[in-house]
This record gives structure tokens, C-alpha cells and sequence, in this order.
């Protein structure tokens, strides 16, 4: 499909659907912990949106909306996850050992904040820089 | 600590190094950076004198406690001698090598690496800890090389680095597996416990494998024959590498550790006799090859070679090897200051280099052991020596004739010859080289001169060297003249010969060189073998890297198949489980399963092949659905998604498949394939077969809230209980999409550059791909 011949209806479908698919994959990455989801899903739905961006709109459209090569994710999400995996050693703890933060809200819920999120969230850079390097390279990109 | 101190400031100082080097004059920095081997030299030289009355000093810290490994350091006699020798020409080899490295542009570098070298070296001779010892042995080894390399751009430094590191790190295998044997013998790894239990570690039955292992880790490590062949390759490295490194110290840690070792392992049949043979023969071959050379570096080699095979035949008596240094760094300033880099060639001059001719002469005295050098101390105590030696080694005595006489004339050679006869001279602009280069040379020589004269001095250092080496007090005394006794008559010989040798070299070395007994020796054996080696791996890089994917996806198929299946056939049970009547939409989806995999294998258009494989991946989806496991689901769904629109993504890309394969293409494959699935079927049965383990998910089911705080318990498990795991997968992950990238990006641009022409139809059947896109998979 040259780009004179490409039908306009996908690449106008695709960029409204992207917005609503990466929200999508926020939901889930934040439902993981207790209900069924999870870093590693989450990513590969955003993947799978900048894929379809991809393929609807050509690489040079998810580079524009990466700014730098998608494969900068990996390193930033892999760097994510050495740290929280090693900081407690640093402070003389195991390795990955996981902290939590809690506050007790006065209306009675519950507000956590560990450092599993932190290596969930790395974990999910990871995926989305791997899926989408791999993708733009088959591109041509 | 100040000992610690004394090896750590090297490594400390390496780092700045660059820094140094880029922002002041090399030839200062040089002086500058000097100051890590002088500071050691003080320290050594302020705690010699309680070292030399018999105390040891002593540094330790826990390393590995879990293995008892302790980073201990000791400083006795005999590391004392090594360390102010190292620390001392180290001292003068850094400032030489400020001038003669100002003209290069990575000086920051060659520093660096210096450094870090005398740092190891200093840990090599002060280590009590054999593990240490083994990684200060090591980091030599491999500064050795980047140094032999520094002049990367040329072919033959990197096959001489090459060549280098593989034969010591060779050696320093052997090294560490006898070090790790008698350590096992022993019961510890401070070799200084090591000297207690002498008795019961060469009484034990690893004794002889770690005796040949450390023998060949110290003959490799110190160039003894057939080891040799690496040293004179090594030449390709600048000067005051190949003065410091491959004459003055790294070449004398083997020796040095022979030392060490003697009062362990020493004193037995084995020892004495290997020991002695391999330093007589590298006497022999060091000597005669010297001779031969035309070359200053591959004579100073040559020579080092036979004065390092010397060291070995003679352990705990004092070695004349420092003023080699000194000869090295005098060619590197002939070579600057005249552009000649052979004793053939150049003549006369004496008149244009009046100040590094004097220097050299005043070096090549030394080497030659004229009195009053140290020299000549050392080589009547060498004669004296070997004329007392039991009787069966009565041919010693010939052998180090020959020794000092090939010294004698290597040294006449080197000295004299650059500058004579100026009425021959066809170098005209030659002249006098900054002092840093010639200074040096002097400084050295004139030590070995001061030394010389009052050896009494030498005497008191060395008593304690020897007396760690042999374990009984030791009375060494040396003097400058004995008066009119056996010694002093072969010492006058080997001069008279070696001169006599000098004068009738030029006629005696076009015949001999001939010859070229190099060509027979180990280092053509060594060729031999790298050769074959390659040859071998092209061999196998053509017949098992065949560049289709189809052929790897076979090799792997295969070799799992018989592999697992004949482990599973052979060891496990598997039983064939009543699961009750199907509902009809699982069956209903089984047979979709089925069919699906039938239209993949039966369509004609990749893109058939791509969208029957995606039902089968949903339909496998929708299953997990069924039995109640949600997130797999999902992440099925996901994959499956995705790797359809990769296929797509490449298939688009593809050419067309061209015709049908063959029939026995087809019969291979779907033998092959049943195998697969036959034996995925068979993995399954038998690990329904293994007995549950319900208190796992007991376990997690009951923790995961108070203790990963979350209630999705297949999530917890992940990124909490077995993070691990995922910390692991994560990371293969991203080096797999970087490897992806990588491949295709470089295929792209080869192809690119190769030709522009569109790819042809790619057959079912094998042959050469024609454009390479089944290798970028």
C-alpha cells in the first residue's frame, strides 16, 4: 500500500483509537495488583496501540510520538528495575526485598505505594520498548 | 596499611592518568605520575630495615568470608628485593616513558595501563593470599597485552598481544587449579601457612598434578623453553614497555613465584630436575638465539630469555637482569635519536649521541658484568655456585659459560656498535635525545655500578631474600674480589670469549642466520595450532551456520526431541487421565484447534499460514478462559495479537513463495513436526502424572496479602515472591529486541551496500539464500 492508494478511514480510526488504548493499558497496569492485569499486559496493549499506530500511519508517525528511538525504553525501564532491585542492598537489605508505604485515609480506605510498582513500572517500559523496537525495525525503520 | 597503600596508589592514580596526560606536557606527566612507583620505593626502602632484622609486615582484610578467602598481604625478604626493583626502575622507566610517549596521542592511556601493571606486580610479590596472588598474576597478564597492543593499528602488535595473552593465560589457568589443589592439600590459601605444612602437602597425592601445573604457569609466565616464543614478539610494544614489563619484572614473576614456592613445594626429584633442565635448555636456546639477531629488541629478547632461564637454574641467587632494563630503554633511545632500530645498520655515532653513547656503554658494562658492576658480583657468585653444585649437575658449569659469554657479546654488540667506526656513518642527522631518555639509562647503569662497589650492602638485602627462599638463615656474603679463584677465572673467560665472539660476529652471523633456527622451534608450533584452530572453526561455521532459518529450526527441533524424548521415555512415568465427557463447546473449539492447524500447514499465501496460526493461538486463549485463568488469557491474547501483526509486518516484506517443496521435504518436515508435537503430548501426560503440591499455592494464597500487600496472586508471585525471576526475563527481553534491531539494521545496510537489485523468490528447497532475509530472523 503506497501512501496515494492508503484507505483514509484507518489512519483517522487509529489515531483516536490510541489515546483510548494506552488508557486502557494504564487501567490494567494499575489493576494488577488485584485483579487480573499487570505490567507485562499493560505493555503489550500499549504495544500493541503503537502498532496499529504503525501500521495505519506509517513509522515516521510513532517516532514523532516517541521523540527518541523507542529502544531508550528499554534502557530507561531495564535501569528502572536494576535500581529498585538493588537499592536494598545498598542499605544492607536482600536483594529486591520490597517496601511498602501506607497511609490510612481518614474516610477509612487505604492508600499503598511499594517498591514492586516501581519494578512493575519498569517491567512495563521494557515491553513497550521491546515490542515497539522490534516492530519499527520489521518496518524498515 | 601503608603497605596496602603502596600497591592500591597505582590503581588510584590510573584513574587519573588520562586526565594528567591531557592537561600537562606527557613528558612532565611522565615525571608526575612517576610518583606512585617512587612513593613505593620510599615506603619499601623505610620499612627495609626492620624487614632485613626478620620482621614481616602484614595486611589483611576479609575478602570472600564465606570462603575464607582473606585479601592479605605480607611483606618478607624476598618481596622486598622485588618490590624495590619494581618500584625503582618503575620509577625510571615512567619518566623515560614521558619523553618517549609525548608524541603519541593516547599517552593517557599507556599510563593508565602502566600503572595498573605496577600496582599488580607489587600485589604479586607482597600477596600471601594465593587467590590474590592468582588475580595480581592475572591483571599483569593483561596489561601485558593491552601494552604489547598499544600500537593497535598494526597488524603485528595485535597478533604479538594476542599471542602473548593467550600463552601466560594459559599459564595462569594452570596457575590457579595448583594453586587451588594445594590450597585443598593445606587447608587454606595463606601461603605463608603453606610453608608449615610442607611435609604433608608433598606428601599428598595432588603433589605431582599441582608441581606441573605451577611449573608450567612460572615457565610461561617467565618465557623458559618451549614457552619462550612469546617474549621476543612482545618486542613490538614501545620501549620502556619491553624494559619494564618483558625484561625487568613481569618476566620475573614466574621466577619469583619459583622462588616462593621452593620452600612448599621444592626440594624434591621432580622439582630440582625439571627445574634445572628447563633453565639449561632456555640457557642454551636464549643464548644462541641472541646471537643470531640483528635486531636491538629481539637481542635484548633473546637475551632476557637466557638470563630469565639463568634465574630459574640458579634460584636464590641474585639476578643481573635489572640492567637489561637499562639496555632496553638505551634502544629506544637510539632508535629516537638516530631512527635505527638494528646493530647492522648503524655506525658512528659516538660524535653525534656523545651523551646516550655513554649512557649505553656505561649499561652494556653492566649487562656484560665488567668489574666493578653488580654484574660482576653477581656472576662470580654464580660460577661459585655452580662449581660447589652436587656432582650430577657438573654440566652447569659449561652452560653458564655459554650464558655470560652470549651476554658478554650481546652487550659489546648493543653498546658498541651503534657507535663506532664513524667514518662508516650514513646517519647524518642524528643527535642526542631530550634527557629523559637518556637519562634514565644512565641512572640505572650507575646503580648497578654503585651497588657494585660495595656489595656488602646488596649482601645484607639479599640474606633475607634468600633465607625466605631456602628456610634456613642464610649467610650470604658477597665481595668484589676473591682473589685468584675458580670463579674468577670463567668470569674472565666468558668476557675474553664474548668479546673474542664480538669481533668475529659480522663474518659468524650472515652464515649462522641462514639457518633460522626460529623456524623449527615452538613458536612455529604455535602458529600451527592457531592455524589449524581457525581453520577448524571455519569448517564448522560453514557446515552448521548455514544462514536458513528453516535448517536452525530442524537442529533445534531435533536435537530436542531426541534429547528430552529419550529422558522421558527412558525415566519418566506418564499415565493417561480419565478427564470425563467434553462439553460440546470445548469440543467444539478442539476441533476448530485442529482444523486450524491444518489449514496452517496446507495454505499457499503466508498471510493463510499467519491468520490459521492466530486461531489456533485464540482458540488456546479462549481454553485458559475456560479452566478459570484469567491473566494468562489476557497475556495469550496479547502475544498472540502482536505476533500476528509481526508476521504480517514481515511477510509484507517477503517475496512470494515460489512453488510447492519437494515430496521429501514434505515428509521430512512432517516427520519432524509429529516428533514435536508427539513429544509435547507425552511432556504433558507425564507432568500430570507428578504428585500435586498443594501447600504452594496454600502458601501464596494465604500470603499474598499481608505480605505482598496485593490480592492478585499470580501478580505477587511475579513481581514480589519470584521477582527474580522476572528481573531475569525482563532482561532477556530487552537484550533480545536490541539483538533484533542490531541484526536487521546491519543485514539492511550490507545489503544496501551490496546491491540494490529486489530479492528473488524464495524456493521451498535449500540452496543459497539470495538475499539474506531468512538470516536477519
Amino acid at each position: 500500500m503506497t501512501k496515494e492508494t492508503r484507505p483514509p478511514i484507518f489512519p483517522v480510526a487509529a489515531g483516536f483509537l490510541l489515546p483510548l488504548i494506552l488508557l486502557f493499558s494504564v487501567f490494567l497496569f494499575l489493576r494488577g495488583h488485584h485483579e487480573p492485569g499487570g505490567a507485562f499486559v499493560a505493555g503489550m496493549v500499549a504495544a500493541a496501540g503503537f502498532s496499529l499506530q504503525t501500521l495505519a500511519r506509517g513509522a515516521g508517525a510513532t517516532r514523532a510520538a516517541f521523540r527518541r528511538p523507542p529502544r531508550f525504553l528499554i534502557g530507561v525501564g531495564l535501569l528502572l528495575v536494576a535500581i529498585v532491585a538493588s537499592a536494598p542492598v545498598v542499605v544492607g537489605d536482600a536483594l529486591l526485598r520490597a517496601r511498602w508505604l501506607t497511609w490510612q485515609l481518614p474516610s477509612g480506605g487505604v492508600i499503598e505505594f511499594g517498591s514492586p510498582m516501581l519494578l512493575e513500572a519498569g517491567v512495563y517500559l521494557v515491553v513497550v520498548g521491546s515490542v515497539v523496537t522490534v516492530i519499527m525495525t520489521a518496518m524498515g525503520e | 596499611m601503608g603497605l596496602a597503600l603502596a600497591v592500591a596508589s597505582g590503581l588510584v592514580l590510573a584513574l587519573a592518568a588520562p586526565w594528567v596526560c591531557r592537561h600537562v606536557p606527557v613528558h612532565i606527566a611522565g615525571w608526575m605520575l612517576a610518583l606512585a612507583p617512587l612513593g613505593g620505593f620510599v615506603y619499601f626502602a623505610a620499612v627495609a630495615g626492620s624487614v632485613v632484622s626478620g620482621e614481616t609486615v602484614r595486611f589483611a582484610v576479609p575478602w570472600v568470608p564465606g570462603l575464607g578467602i582473606d585479601l592479605s598481604l605480607q611483606l618478607d625478604g624476598l618481596g622486598l628485593v622485588y618490590a624495590l626493583l619494581i618500584c625503582a626502575t618503575g620509577a625510571l622507566v615512567f619518566g623515560y616513558a614521558g619523553t618517549y610517549m609525548s608524541e603519541y596521542e593516547r599517552a593517557g592511556r599507556f599510563f593508565a595501563v602502566l600503572l595498573l601493571f605496577t600496582s599488580a606486580m607489587l600485589g604479586i610479590v607482597v600477596a600471601d593470599n594465593a587467590i590474590a596472588l592468582f588475580i595480581f598474576w592475572e591483571l599483569t597478564s593483561i596489561a601485558s597485552y593491552l601494552l604489547i597492543g598499544f600500537h593497535n593499528e598494526r597488524g603485528a602488535a595485535r597478533a604479538a598481544a594476542w599471542q602473548a595473552l593467550l600463552v601466560t593465560s594459559l599459564g595462569g589457568q594452570a596457575l590457579l587449579i595448583a594453586l587451588l589443589l594445594i590450597g585443598s592439600a593445606a587447608g587454606g590459601y595463606e601461603i605463608s601457612a603453606w610453608v608449615g605444612s610442607r611435609a604433608s602437602i608433598q606428601a599428598s597425592g595432588v603433589y605431582p598434578a599441582a608441581l606441573t601445573l605451577l611449573l608450567i604457569g612460572c615457565f610461561s609466565k617467565s618465557a623458559l623453553v618451549p614457552f619462550h616464543f612469546w617474549l621476543p614478539s612482545a618486542m613490538q610494544a614501545p620501549s620502556p614497555v619491553s624494559a619494564y614489563l618483558h625484561s625487568a619484572t613481569m618476566v620475573q614473576a614466574g621466577v619469583f613465584l619459583l622462588a616462593r614456592m621452593h620452600p612448599i613445594l621444592g626440594g624434591s626429584g621432580p622439582w630440582i630436575v625439571s627445574v634445572t633442565l628447563v633453565g639449561a635448555g632456555t640457557v642454551l636456546v636464549g643464548s644462541y638465539l641472541a646471537v643470531l639477531q640483528a635486531a636491538f629488541k629481539a637481542m635484548l629478547a633473546y637475551s632476557t630469555i637466557a638470563m630469565l632461564g639463568a634465574s630459574a637454574l640458579l634460584l636464590g641467587i641474585g639476578t643481573p637482569i635489572a640492567v637489561q632494563a637499562a639496555l632496553f630503554l638505551a634502544a629506544g633511545a637510539v632508535e629516537r635519536g638516530a631512527g635505527v632500530t638494528g646493530v647492522a645498520e648503524s655506525f658512528g655515532l659516538w660524535a653525534r649521541m656523545p651523551k646516550t653513547a655513554a649512557a649505553t656503554v656505561l649499561a652494556g658494562a653492566a649487562m656484560a658484568g665488567l668489574p666493578p658492576f653488580l654484574g660482576f658480583v653477581g656472576k662470580e657468585r654464580v660460577y661459585g655456585a655452580v662449581i660447589e653444585a652436587e656432582a650430577w649437575v657438573f654440566w652447569l658449569v659449561p652452560v653458564t659459560l655459554i650464558a655470560f659469554t652470549a651476554a658478554t657479546t650481546v652487550a659489546a654488540l648493543l653498546a658498541l656498535r651503534p657507535f663506532l667506526h664513524a667514518d662508516r656513518s650514513q646517519v647524518d642527522d642524528a643527535r642526542d635525545p631530550p634527557a629523559g631518555l637518556w637519562l634514565p639509562v644512565a641512572v640505572l647503569s650507575g646503580m648497578a655500578l654503585g651497588l657494585g662497589v660495595m656489595p656488602g650492602g646488596v649482601a645484607r638485602f639479599l640474606a633475607p631474600a634468600t633465607a625466605a627462599v631456602v628456610q634456613t638463615p642464610a649467610d650470604l656474603e658477597l665481595t668484589l674480589w676473591h682473589g685468584f679463584t675458580r670463579p674468577l677465572g670463567l668470569s674472565v673467560g666468558s668476557i675474553v670469549a664474548g668479546i673474542a665472539l664480538f669481533a668475529v660476529w659480522d663474518r659468524w652471523h650472515d652464515r649462522m642466520r641462514e639457518h633460522q633456527a626460529e623456524r623449527f622451534g615452538p613458536g612455529r608450533w604455535y602458529d600451527l595450532t592457531i592455524e589449524a584452530l581457525l581453520r577448524t572453526a571455519r569448517i564448522q561455521t560453514r557446515v552448521i551456520q548455514s544462514g536458513y532459518l528453516r535448517v536452525y529450526l530442524m537442529i533445534a527441533l531435533l536435537t530436542t526431541v531426541v534429547l528430552v524424548g529419550w529422558a522421558v521415555l527412558r525415566g519418566s512415568v506418564w499415565e493417561w487421565q480419565e478427564a470425563g465427557k467434553p462439553q460440546s463447546y470445548e469440543a467444539a473449539l478442539a476441533a476448530l484447534i485442529v482444523a486450524a492447524a491444518f489449514a496452517a500447514v496446507l495454505a499457499r499465501a503466508l498471510v493463510t499460514v499467519v491468520l490459521a496460526l492466530g486461531v489456533v493461538g485464540f482458540s488456546v486463549a479462549i481454553v485458559y478462559v475456560l479452566f478459570s485463568a484469567p491473566d494468562l488469557a489476557m497475556t495469550q491474547f496479547l502475544v498472540e495479537t502482536v505476533t500476528v501483526i509481526m508476521f504480517v509486518l514481515i511477510f509484507y516484506r517477503l517475496p512470494r513463495m515460489a512453488g510447492r517443496p519437494s515430496h521429501t521435504a514434505v515428509v521430512r518436515d512432517a516427520v519432524l513436526a509429529t516428533a514435536a508435537g508427539g513429544l509435547m503430548t507425552l511432556l504433558l501426560l507425564a507432568t500430570i502424572a507428578v504428585p500435586r503440591y498443594p501447600e504452594a499455592a496454600e502458601f501464596f494464597l494465604l500470603r499474598s496479602v499481608p505480605d505482598a500487600h496485593g490480592r492478585n496472586v499470580v501478580n505477587t508471585i511475579l513481581v514480589d515472591f519470584r521477582a527474580l525471576d522476572t528481573l531475569g526475563e525482563v532482561v532477556v527481553l530487552g537484550t533480545v529486541a536490541v539483538g533484533v534491531y542490531v541484526m536487521i539494521r546491519q543485514t539492511r545496510r550490507a545489503l544496501r551496500a551490496r546491491s540494490k537489485s529486489p530479492p528473488e523468490p524464495v524456493s521451498g528447497e535449500p540452496g543459497r539464500p539470495p538475499a539474506g532475509h531468512e538470516r536477519s530472523g
